[in-house]
């Protein structure tokens, strides 16, 4: 078993919202304003409005992730994201990137595991596809990277 | 444009997860499109390190699709060498004579010393002949 590189997406964030829903844990809500997507034999845009990232975090700065969007490929197929994650930080990592500064991605530990619903053809490839995901947090948005499983 | 500088991740066996199982019990075919069967864990044992464990229950979901290929969802609860309680769930694929492949993570109390090992994420594999799961931590 080893990973073999699939595809990178880009992607810019709107404001984020913050839902207090127990003591020490804080659910966010952040809804993608704009993206693409690019890998060997997939290419495309990230739909505006048609989801975001939704990470559960705690007060210490660990978390989990949720998200779910809608990709659109440039030959015009559809293919939702699924994805969930986990993210450690230091304290002082957590605070930089709250507060939208630059933090170097390798002094935190940031992975996704998503799973696809593309239409029959070309992209079914991704139905039946186990993928793990690397995440950088940039101010403005985030980068990620995702490996097949093979 | 903003460069990419986050580490490439890499696979490292962690643990072994030795699953007794039920037979399945078959659902049916279902009105959103394929066949839905469950399997119930009812042992089995967690081994690696820094910790390993008594799986003490647990479910594998399965709905095999038109495509021929299940979706597997699981959750397997795990009582640690230490006493603690862990909850191991993800989900993953089998395709028609191949093997089990899941993404896993854990859920671990917030009281008591649970080893750092159970907040990464994990990859699971189980070969079609093998009633063991490995499971490889994402680094």
């Amino acid at each position: 078993m080893h990973l073999e590189f699939a595809l990178e997406m880009r992607i810019a964030l709107g404001p984020r919202m913050h839902i207090p829903v127990a003591p020490g844990y804080t659910r966010g809500a952040v809804l993608i304003e704009s993206g693409t997507f690019e890998g060997p034999g997939l290419k495309g845009r990230i739909v505006t409005g048609s989801g975001g990232d939704f990470p559960m975090v705690r007060d210490d700065g660990g978390g989990r992730f949720e998200s779910q969007y809608l990709l659109e490929t440039d030959d015009g197929a559809h293919i939702l994201k699924r994805s969930t994650g986990v993210r450690h930080a230091p304290p002082d990592v957590v605070t930089a990137l709250l507060a939208g500064e630059p933090v170097d991605p390798r002094r935190y530990y940031m992975r996704m595991m998503p799973r696809f619903e593309a239409p029959q053809g070309p992209y079914d490839w991704l139905n039946r596809t186990l993928f793990v995901g690397v995440g950088q947090r940039n101010p403005d948005g985030s980068i990620f990277r995702f490996w097949k499983v093979v | 444009m903003i460069a990419f500088t986050a580490p490439t991740p890499s696979l490292t066996a962690a643990f072994d997860l030795h699953l007794q199982r039920t037979a399945p019990i078959v659902v049916g075919r279902i009105g959103t499109g394929g066949v839905r069967s469950h399997v119930t864990v009812i042992g089995g044992r967690l081994e690696g390190r820094p910790e390993g464990g008594e799986i003490i229950g647990g479910s594998e979901t399965r709905l095999e699709r038109a495509d021929g290929v299940t979706l597997v969802e699981v959750a397997y609860l795990i009582r640690l060498a230490s006493g603690a309680t862990v909850r191991g769930h993800g989900a993953g694929y089998e395709e028609a004579g191949g093997a089990l492949r899941l993404s896993l993570l854990f859920e671990t109390p917030q009281e008591g010393a649970v080893p750092d090992a159970f907040g990464r994420a994990y990859v699971g594999e189980q070969a079609t002949d093998s009633r063991v799961m490995t499971l490889h931590r994402i680094d």
